[in-house]
């Protein structure tokens, strides 16, 4: 299943904020997208997810203009986890969960057994089916967030994309789901896209890594071929030191800073 | 798949959480129509002559003396009624508002769609002299004008919550001054008329106009008992509930269409009855108690409210029959109070 962005100008309002993206969405990969705040990086995820109509161009799913395609047939196919999403309030995780069947559910279709596997399912590969019973709002913030995944792993999409999915987690939490999402790009073979803020996480989970700047992809490729000193200038303005990851050997990105200067020993 | 024992737990644990949610649904369901009933038992039974609640069933089944029969099914039937009817269509108005809006103060009676009714059946009471049916057309375009102004002047791209009440608000105070403009133009006796049906009141109450809203009723409240699965997809938030496959806009829009609808023929048949569109969906959400809409509760909780209210409007001041509107008006003045000072945010859910 292959998501792309073609000639793709996305706005709010009149303010346009991505202007004219070409980009091929990895098929069973991890395609992490990078940028400075405001480059546009969310919108262009709203954009590939139809939660934002194109100002111009499209974007297509398997060679189909989405657009075409009926809101809940699509949802089906392309799942996407907002950033902060909002549970109501008193909600079950069983129930929440659950609701990521919605689009696999006629209008008069009930629930049936096989959702309820499905959503079972979920709960156990995100850790999360001891919590089944509890309330939304019982749980700390990385339980929320396996739950929310779990939800959107029951959508079962081939493509899922996620905004910020470590936000406001501590770095244990972080890892904790980034790594859950590499596991599920692993074994369901799911394409995964999200936006990131963390680069050295980004360059550590993406097998795609895409750097927007100002609206339009600066460059994007493996990690090791597009993180460097002069990607990250550009992207964000900010001198740094690109090394080896001591755990990974990828790219890893430490900044450069005037109040702290490097000591002629280091560098 | 390696991971089977956790699949097992989190199978049975879902069915605990189906179970317990089954069970809690009986229990409200059945603890609000003994509470109907009861309402039903005195309100048929008690009033200037006394009827024992074995006389009223035989009279129901036309066993009956000649009086009894006349008092139960020429004035406290259809009252009683009337009462349960209104008490649907303002109950479940209030959960469609405040549900696409996400937002308790949402409601037809806050945000101007009931004076807007109000506006259309008192300027058809009293500028045209018409009654019956024109009324509730007068109603219906009242609410729906009111209901427009509100959608076009809170749209910024969808309509969010927090803008459509506080434009709401302002055009309710805007629907007020016209219908006090409508009322110092008019003669006094009709006026004194329009204020009795303004306060809301069930005492009119006819088989003729209760068949009129029945039928009313036996179209909206389908609709939107099917809308309810969408709702409750709503409460995720507008980005969540697009990413899985709901039409938002258009979901909310005939939400607000069918709420408005519902205030209008409520309104038009018993006058603008205060504060059951906003109280009986919080009421009825905390008695199910896990977050989601429960429309078939609302509208329980709206008749319960409702005739619960006018037996206490008929028989608290003795010797006086109070408009019920002033009943639901103390009960759920107090409970606004409550919300406002409450700790709860009031915007929760729409970004």
């Amino acid at each position: 299943m292959t998501l792309t962005a073609e000639r793709l100008h996305l706005a709010y309002d009149k303010r346009e904020v991505v202007h004219g993206i070409d980009l091929t969405v990895p098929t069973g990969a991890v395609t992490v997208v990078v940028g400075a705040n405001g480059c546009g990086k969310s919108t262009l995820l709203r954009g590939l997810g139809r939660l934002l109509k194109p100002a111009a161009g499209r974007v297509t799913l398997d060679g189909r203009d989405v657009a075409t395609v009926g809101t809940r047939r699509l949802a089906a196919e392309v799942g996407l986890l907002p950033q902060q999403p909002v549970a109501p309030e008193g909600i079950t995780v069983a129930d929440l969960v659950g609701r990521g069947r919605y689009p696999h559910q006629g209008a008069f279709r009930r629930w049936t057994a096989d959702d309820r596997a499905v959503v079972a399912h979920a709960l156990a590969a995100t850790g999360t089916h001891d919590l089944a019973e509890r309330r939304m709002d019982e749980l700390s913030g990385g339980q929320r967030q396996r739950v929310w995944i779990a939800m959107a792993l029951a959508q079962q999409t081939g493509v899922l994309l996620l905004d910020e999915p470590t936000t406001y987690l501590d770095v244990a939490h972080q890892v904790e789901v980034l790594d859950l999402l590499a596991t599920v790009n692993r074994e369901r073979g799911t394409t995964v896209v999200m936006v990131l803020h963390d680069l050295n996480l980004a360059a550590r989970y993406a097998d795609h890594l895409v750097v927007m700047a100002d609206g339009r992809v600066l460059t994007e490729g493996a990690p090791a071929d597009v993180l460097t000193e002069e990607t990250v200038r550009a992207a964000f303005g900010l001198s740094c030191v690109v090394v080896p990851d001591p755990v990974t050997g990828g790219p890893l990105v430490v900044p450069v800073s005037a109040a702290r200067p490097a000591t002629p020993s280091t560098v | 798949m390696t991971v089977l024992a956790p699949e097992r737990e989190a199978t049975e644990r879902l069915q605990r959480v189906a179970a317990r949610r089954r069970t809690r649904g009986v229990v409200v369901g059945t603890g609000l129509a003994l509470v109907t009933l009861a309402v039903v038992v005195v309100n048929l039974s008690v009033g200037d002559m006394p009827i024992p609640f074995r006389d009223v069933l035989a009279t129901l089944v036309g066993r009956g003396d000649e009086t009894s029969t006349l008092v139960l099914v020429e004035f406290r039937l259809p009252r009683l009624v009337l009462g349960a009817l209104v008490g649907v269509a303002f109950g479940l108005a209030g959960g469609l508002f405040q549900s696409v809006l996400h937002n308790p103060l949402a409601s037809p009676d806050i945000i101007g769609v009931t004076q807007g009714a109000s506006v259309g059946a008192v300027g058809a009471l009293l500028w045209l002299g018409v009654g019956g049916v024109a009324v509730a057309g007068g109603a219906l375009l009242g609410a729906a004008v009111a209901a427009v102004l509100n959608v076009v002047l809170a749209w910024r791209g969808g309509v969010s919550g927090h803008r459509f009440v506080l434009c709401g608000i302002g055009l309710a105070f805007v629907a007020s001054s016209v219908l006090g403009y409508l009322l110092t133009r008019s003669d006094v006796r009709n006026a004194q008329d329009a204020l009795v049906w303004l306060s809301g009141s069930v005492a009119g109450a006819t088989w003729e106009g209760n068949a009129r809203l029945a039928v009313a009723l036996a179209v909206l409240v389908p609709v939107a008992l099917l809308l309810s699965s969408r709702l409750r997809m709503l409460g995720l938030g507008d980005d969540t509930a697009r990413a899985l496959g709901v039409p938002v806009t258009r979901t909310r829009l005939t939400a607000l269409a069918l709420g408005t609808a519902l205030a209008a023929v409520a309104t038009a048949a018993a006058g603008p009855v205060a504060f059951v569109a906003l109280a009986s969906a919080p009421i009825a959400r905390r008695l199910v108690g896990d977050g989601r809409i429960a429309l078939v509760p609302t509208a329980l909780v709206g008749v319960a409210v409702v005739t619960a209210s006018d037996v206490a409007a008929q028989h608290a001041l003795p010797g006086l029959d109070v408009p019920v509107g002033l009943v639901t008006g103390l009960v759920g003045g107090g409970y606004l109070i409550w919300l406002l000072t409450s700790s709860r945010p009031l915007t929760g859910g729409n970004r």
